[in-house]
């Protein structure tokens, strides 16, 4: 290896030669076949229709009659923008008060709040199921929204928090001097300023619900509510010969959440690494 | 106490009231029920209290005990080695420069799949005539051959191989988020003083992004001790037999197969132990990597 120049230093590493370089390249290129591999096979085996040989569209355009796509996916959708929604506003304005309108007792909420991050789902979801089944909540959307905002609210909160904390005092302070109200200074202000955190919290709650099973399997087992990622678990068991089916539905349930993934990666990054920078 | 202070503490606990509220509701509350439950015969209608015989009766007698535990051991076991791969990549990367960014993006993408998804592709690639056992045909492997999904041994095997295999991009990418944030300096200082690449990684980038390393670690634990439930769901029912069944699932089947709410209800609180006692030492582990660094 031969010293570069400054400029051809890339963060400030020694670059690789050729050799080593070659080397390290066709391992990333091998993991990354590895990756996206299953992916490539689901879609072959999609267009594989049993009993035939050679491939075609059968079972992408027998999709709709196989599984309510249209309906499954609303459904799925109602819950992960509700969700999304309403964890973007409730978690903010705890945030805001945790960081801007301290009160006495509000580090101890804040400690509780974040302390919920601990309760896995799964730990209380039989006395919550049968709670909301006695309350009449099962099947409803607003009722298992409750159940994914409540169980991802510490994290939320907690990141709004933070944010809301490296944003300088003299911003409400200024707000409220104008004569404008908690509220207001929230809506108009605060929110405004807070905008990277809402899109990481609201695309990291659209991707979590969107993808969940537990919760939507037990609190939306109606035919008429149950979720995109309920039709295709139970039908895995039901038509486990009709792998085509499946397989394009698993695709197109697949399709949302990639493309907030793309469009939105950045943020998405930011909100699993928040733990490691405090 | 002035008229502003006044108002500013008022709005204040207006704006956590809705939080708050829901977090006791339909977090705290059940917490307590679970508690309570564990302690009762139930079917979901009506309770008997039979003091800790969940515990000792229910799930320290259970015959499928130490197949289940073994289960969660296994896949607990892995994440040591899948967050070593996710480690050996994350270095990778940061040695290439700017096409990091495509891999990056290849590696994370099934954090944006559902594990419902994932199962459908595994079980695909599995089955007797899956994807893995035409690859094993082609090049001459027909004596390998088998229903991957139907043997426990192989079934175990590939919940574990499909579940790091999920993780291993997000652990990448938190790793080399890590390992982007050190000093480039430092690398330059040890590979002056002649350090090799592999002890500049080891001395310098590993001390450095131990709070990197815990997170990913910790999040992958919390995720297969209670979030692998549709991987098991849709791959294996958490058969054949018990030979795929996690706690976190059987807690499924004690109350949904076997109407046991109260038994379920229990091995959510061990559940909920364990996590608790896994959230402590990462805490832990926080603060004195935080002491190291002051």
């Amino acid at each position: 290896m031969t010293r570069k120049g400054p400029r051809e230093i890339r963060g400030g590493r020694r670059p690789m030669g050729l050799l080593s370089r070659t080397i390290v390249f066709s391992c990333l290129l091998l993991v990354a076949f590895i990756i996206v591999a299953p992916f490539a096979y689901v879609f072959v085996a999609s267009l594989q229709v049993t009993g035939t040989s050679g491939l075609s569209w059968a079972n992408w355009s027998g999709l709709l009659s196989t599984i309510p796509m249209v309906r499954d996916m609303s459904n799925s959708a109602i819950l992960a923008v509700g969700s999304a929604g309403v964890m973007v506003i409730l978690a903010s304005m705890a945030g805001f008060a945790f960081a801007k309108l301290r009160f006495p007792g509000s580090q101890a909420l804040l400690f509780y709040c974040i302390g919920t991050i601990t309760v896995p789902v799964i730990a209380v979801i039989i006395p919550e199921y049968v709670n909301f089944s006695k309350v009449g909540l099962l099947n409803t959307y607003y009722g298992t929204i409750l159940v994914y905002v409540a169980f991802n609210l510490g994290l939320c909160v907690f990141f709004f928090t933070s944010y809301f904390r490296s944003l300088p005092d003299s911003l409400v302070e200024s707000a409220l001097v104008d004569g404008a109200s908690y509220l207001k200074t929230y809506f108009r202000i605060m929110l405004p300023m807070a905008v990277p955190a809402v899109i990481t919290v609201g695309v990291l709650m659209f991707i979590l619900v969107w993808n969940d099973l537990l919760v939507a399997l037990l609190f939306m087992p109606g035919l008429d509510t149950r979720t995109i990622g309920v039709a295709l678990a139970t039908l895995t068991s039901q038509h486990s010969n009709n792998l085509g089916a499946v397989t394009a539905g698993a695709l197109v349930s697949a399709v949302p959440t990639v493309l907030v993934y793309s469009f939105f990666q950045r943020y998405l990054v930011t909100g699993v690494t928040m733990g490691a920078v405090k | 106490m002035s008229a502003l202070e006044r108002q500013r503490r008022r709005a204040g606990r207006l704006f956590v009231i809705p939080v708050v509220l829901i977090s006791v509701a339909v977090v705290g509350v059940p917490a307590v029920q679970a508690v309570y439950y564990s302690l009762t015969q139930w079917n979901g209608l009506t309770s008997v209290f039979i003091g800790f015989q969940n515990y000792t009766t229910g799930i320290l007698r259970d015959p499928n005990l130490t197949q289940i535990l073994t289960n969660n051991g296994i896949i607990l076991a892995s994440i040591p080695v899948g967050v070593s791969c996710s480690l050996v990549a994350a270095g990778a990367l940061t040695r290439i420069g700017r096409s990091s960014r495509f891999f990056r993006s290849v590696f994370f993408l099934p954090v944006a799949v559902s594990w419902v998804a994932i199962a459908v592709a595994a079980q695909g690639l599995l089955s007797y005539t899956g994807g893995l056992n035409s690859v094993l045909r082609f090049v001459g492997l027909s004596g390998l051959q088998r229903d991957w999904l139907g043997e426990p041994t192989t079934a175990l095997a590939a919940v574990v191989f499909t579940f790091n295999w999920a993780v291993f991009g997000l652990n990448t990418v938190i790793l080399y988020a890590g390992m982007s944030a050190v000093d480039p300096s430092l690398h330059e200082a040890a590979e002056l003083d002649g350090a090799g690449s592999i002890a500049t990684l080891w001395h310098v980038t590993l001390p450095l992004i131990r709070r990197f390393i815990d997170l990913a670690v910790v999040i992958t634990v919390v995720t297969a001790l209670t979030q692998i439930f549709a991987l098991i769901f849709v791959m294996t029912g958490g058969g054949p037999g018990y030979a795929t069944t996690t706690l976190e699932f059987s807690l499924y089947e004690d109350a949904f197969t076997n109407g046991s709410f109260g038994l379920a209800a229990a091995v959510g609180i061990i559940l909920l132990l364990i996590t608790l006692v896994v959230a402590g030492l990462s805490m832990r582990s926080g603060i004195k990597s935080g002491e190291h660094i002051s």
